[in-house]
């Protein structure tokens, strides 16, 4: 659970630093590029204001068509913006250099200009400019003009007197009388001027009027009149279909209209931005968390290569820069102008001030800010990063065998060769192609292709080479697996494995000796004890068969006493040698049994009944607690017969008088437990392992059994595959024998 | 006349306290200390049984046996102090008629020897009677006069004991548990506490026919299961 809360906090921080930068950069940079330049900050003003009226884009736009209708009136020639390109672009007709412009700030005095007095041509060729400008801007009723020249009206697109008085719907008017402009918005005069001094910062009409800017000779006889309406509305669509685009026309319209856009979008950034700041702040609260997740992902890019992410990096490096330096920017195009034969240079493409535009862009901005971080966060958190990668399987330090190392490299210069071959293909096939583009296909392409089925071909077959000996290699190890310890190695001597091949084959025949000398060992072991065996049986046979002609003899007493030990002791001989030579063998494992699946229920009360007389006449009680249904095991009958009776007997033999003896058995967890509880007569020793052979609770004890019992019982339990446990509880003697249920239900064979 | 039996060991203390006890029950003994010697000894006509240990110099045991076997038909008794089963299959394998692990115990071997001599001895007349009852190893079962014979003498029973000797010898080799056997002889259906009555009755069985009541031949516990008669 703690663990769970921690992963997700670790998430949660990077997830708010990941969308926070992204937020703020997408946002912030564009924002501080775009309102920085003084023209920016006229936007940003713009922006802010409520009114479209109130806009440098307004003021700039009336103050153009102001001028261009006080020139039509005067006669001039069109030199505004909108005026010159715009309007005349679909419909005047070029005349070269026939069109000239007449210095900034310095009024409608043609005749007083530096080229002399304009010729007859000259004033024609304005005549016709003015006309069509009329007629293409005549439709557009978001602004309704009037030009009078001498009382005489030339041009007007209302049917109002404009110069009295505003139509409906129409509240900024903008007067012109000969030597000055006059603003009224809804009825009230707007100051145009200002301190009478123009200024080219945004701030001012670009009217004439000022003591800088005056009006001029030529348009003393001029009065013109404008209407701006209060809802600009689109008035002229463009015709595409018939000659090129209307495209300046009703510019009012979309002036305003991309006004109230940029308005949202600013608005919408803004947003972004607070939200951005918001979760950097929950960033720098969870930063801590944070860490571990940078550690996280500082694990998964350290899969790549180290060059990739270098060559990436620095190529962010040089996006992030570019824009914004131009000094860097300066001595970069200097350093990378490629001169050509001709003498001409040839700009790098990412010199172009078209890319400087693109970098500008908030998502390569975010791409290269991502890598940057991602790059340090590597190298921060990364386990040695630079040794993954095209240099570190080159240089296969970290790897220590030799094969490893040599395996490592034949990578690495496969693929360095191949990015080498590939880089210089691109840039051959991108020269050729910048020269002729059928000969690149014919050429480059082919030679491409060629190429790298080559380097394929070479590379494919080292690398299956090496997959042959890896499948001879598995081959020997399945084969050493299946027991043939002295498989030989399959791998020729010219192999990469042809090393671990032949170590695996001494390894195989090392174990094939260690398992010989082993058998051996058993063996030898097992005819050991066969042997002292018998050599025990013989004599004992001849005690015990004098000790019976001496018992016929019918000696007198005390004789006849002393001959009664000598017999019993010998049977007690007996049995002990016996008992050695089975807990000897099943100790070596080399214990015969016949697994079957039986009753271990019955069994116990055959067991039960068959030791019935030894029972009644132990100085003790048995409690059984048997189940009546079957408890289906798999074990050796006769084994196990003996492994309960010599705990029953054991625990008959060494239960304190008048106590009473247990015999359970219960299943449990698909397990058969059996137990045989007692008391003891004596105290039981501590940490004594009763199960081994010749161990007595009683060390001093001399009389009763061979020591074995237990013994006997552990190893042909273990034999039969369950487990005999001794677990004395102060005077409690406890021993549970476990064995696995057997799903086979013994059978009754005929 | 005084029965022969010849007994072959290389430990001269052993022939020795054999022949002894053999005596005592009033046989005549031959003594042989190797292989070699108990082939020559063995000719003798009067030769009724013959022990035999294994392990000798010169001649071993089941060679001599062997040997033996190719002229004579007669008991003979393996001793050894190998007590393997594996051993005890070969010595039976070999010709030997029974086999005896040291250390024994003299009454055993005393029994032993008599149920041989004893199956040796009526040979001919038990092979006639052998078409009748049911036969394995060393007991004979007549269902008609419902008598049970150990190397030829009847063996007295008790009504219950016949009953399950009745059961066990007609269906030699099939186990028994020990719920059928009480419902089939006591006729009780319950089958209540029929373990250790049953138990109680074979061991008083055993007791008549077998020779070590100790290490049962015939009548066998199968551990966890039931209870049977061996076919031998």
């Amino acid at each position: 659970m703690a663990t769970k809360w921690k992963k997700s906090k670790a998430a949660l921080g990077f997830l708010s630093f990941a969308l926070g930068v992204s937020l703020v950069l997408s946002c912030a940079l564009p924002l501080i590029s775009r309102f920085s330049s003084q023209e920016g900050r006229q936007r940003l003003k713009g922006l802010l204001s409520e009114d479209f009226q109130q806009t440098a884009s307004f003021r700039n736009y009336l103050s153009d068509l102001m001028n261009d209708l006080i020139s039509m009136g005067a006669g001039g020639p069109l030199d505004s913006y909108y005026g010159y390109y715009g309007a005349a672009y679909d419909e005047m007709l070029w005349e070269g250099d026939a069109i000239t412009a007449v210095a900034e700030d310095s009024g409608w005095e043609w005749g007083l200009s530096e080229n002399g007095a304009p010729s007859e041509t000259d004033r024609k060729l304005w005549k016709r400019q003015a006309e069509a400008y009329h007629k293409a801007i005549q439709e557009d009723k978001n602004i309704l003009y009037q030009v009078e020249q001498g009382g005489k009206t030339l041009y007007s697109n209302s049917d109002f007197d404009l110069s009295v008085s505003l139509p409906d719907g129409y509240g900024f008017w903008l007067l012109f009388d000969g030597t000055k402009c006059t603003a009224y918005k809804d009825g009230q005069e707007t100051d145009l001027y200002g301190d009478g001094v123009y200024k080219d910062d945004g701030e001012h009409w670009y009217l004439p009027g000022y003591r800088n800017f005056p009006a001029g000779n030529d348009a003393a006889q001029v009065e013109v009149a404008l209407a701006v309406a209060d809802v600009p509305a689109l008035y002229l669509r463009g015709d595409y279909t018939v000659s090129g685009v209307k495209r300046q026309n009703n510019q009012l319209y979309w002036l305003e209209g991309n006004w109230q856009q940029e308005k949202v979008q600013f608005r919408r950034s803004c947003a972004l931005l607070v939200l951005g700041a918001a979760l950097l702040a929950v960033c720098l609260v969870l930063r801590k968390d944070k860490a571990r997740a940078d550690r996280a992902v500082a694990g998964v890019t350290g899969h790549l290569w180290f060059e990739l992410k270098l060559l990436l990096a620095l190529a962010a490096i040089v996006f992030f820069l570019f824009p914004f330096n131009e000094e860097m920017r300066h001595l970069l195009s200097e350093a990378a102008y490629v001169y050509t034969e001709g003498g001409s240079y040839w700009e790098p493409w990412f010199l172009s001030s078209y890319w400087s535009q693109v970098v500008s862009r908030p998502a390569l901005l975010l791409i290269a800010f991502w890598v940057l971080y991602l790059f340090i966060n590597d190298l921060r958190y990364g386990d040695k990063p630079w040794r993954h990668g095209l240099c570190g399987m080159l240089a296969a330090r970290s790897l220590k065998l030799s094969i490893q190392k040599r395996l490592s490299r034949r990578a690495g210069l496969a693929a360095a060769i191949l990015i080498l071959l590939a880089l210089a293909l691109l840039t051959l096939a991108v020269l050729i192609l910048s020269i002729n583009q059928e000969l690149a296909l014919v050429i480059a392409l082919p030679a491409l292709l060629l190429t790298f089925l080559g380097v394929w071909a070479v590379a494919g077959r080292s690398q299956r080479r090496l997959w042959q000996d890896l499948g001879l290699l598995t081959d020997q190890i399945s084969a050493i697996k299946a027991g043939d310890l002295s498989a030989a190695p399959l791998i020729p001597e010219s192999s990469d494995l042809y090393v671990p091949s032949r170590e695996l084959a001494q390894i195989g025949q090392g174990m094939e000796q260690a398992v010989a000398e082993q058998t051996r060992s058993e063996r030898m072991k097992v005819e050991l004890i066969t042997n002292v065996s018998h050599d025990l049986k013989t004599p004992l046979t001849s005690i015990i068969s004098y000790a019976e002609l001496l018992k016929q003899e019918h000696l007198d007493p005390p004789a006849g006493e002393y001959v009664e030990v000598l017999s019993q002791k010998a049977e007690r001989l007996r049995a002990m040698v016996l008992d050695v030579f089975e807990v000897s063998k099943a100790a070596s494992g080399d214990l015969p049994v016949k697994l079957e699946p039986l009753d271990l229920s019955k069994l116990l009360r055959q067991t039960l009944a068959d030791m019935s007389q030894a029972i009644d006449d132990a100085p003790v009680t048995l409690r059984e607690s048997l189940p009546e249904t079957p408890v289906p095991v798999k074990a050796d009958g006769d084994r196990l017969y003996r492994v309960f009776q010599n705990l029953l007997q054991n625990a008959l033999q060494y239960a304190l008088e008048g106590s009473r003896v247990y015999l359970t058995l219960e299943v449990e967890d698909g397990k058969a437990i059996a137990s045989v509880k007692n008391t003891s007569k004596t105290e039981l020793p501590d940490g004594v392992d009763f199960t081994a052979r010749f161990v007595r609770g009683d060390e001093s004890r001399t009389d009763g059994g061979s020591g074995l019992g237990l013994a006997i019982a552990q190893s042909f339990t273990a034999a039969c595959g369950g487990e005999l446990k001794v677990e004395p509880v102060a005077d409690l003697f406890v021993v549970t024998v476990t064995f696995p249920l057997s799903d086979e239900e013994p059978t009754l064979p005929s | 006349m005084r029965e022969k039996i010849l007994v072959v060991d290389d430990d001269r203390e052993i022939v020795r306290a054999i022949a002894l006890l053999l005596e005592a029950e009033g046989y005549q003994v031959l003594k042989a200390y190797d292989g070699m010697e108990a082939l020559d000894l063995a000719v003798d006509p009067d030769l009724r049984l013959i022990l035999m240990d294994v392990m000798m110099p010169r001649l071993d045991g089941l060679s001599a046996v062997l040997r033996i076997r190719e002229r004579r038909n007669l008991p003979i008794l393996i001793l050894s102090a190998k007590s393997e089963d594996t051993d005890k299959v070969l010595g039976l394998s070999m010709g030997a008629d029974d086999y005896v692990a040291k250390p024994f115990h003299p009454q055993e071997l005393m029994a032993r020897v008599k149920s041989q001599l004893r199956r040796y001895t009526r040979l001919g007349d038990v092979n006639a009677a052998q078409t009748s009852g049911y036969v394995t190893g060393r007991l004979r079962y007549d269902p008609d006069s419902r008598v049970l014979t150990a190397d030829g003498e009847p063996v007295r029973l008790t009504a219950t004991e016949t009953g399950i000797v009745d059961l066990l010898m007609r269906n030699l080799g099939r186990i028994f548990p020990a719920e059928e056997i009480y419902r089939r002889v006591w006729g009780d259906e319950s089958g209540y506490a029929s373990e250790n009555t049953v138990m109680v009755h074979i061991r008083r069985i055993r007791e008549k026919i077998e020779l070590e009541p100790k290490e049962p031949e015939y009548l066998k516990v199968v551990w966890g299961i039931g209870y049977k008669m061996e076919k031998k």
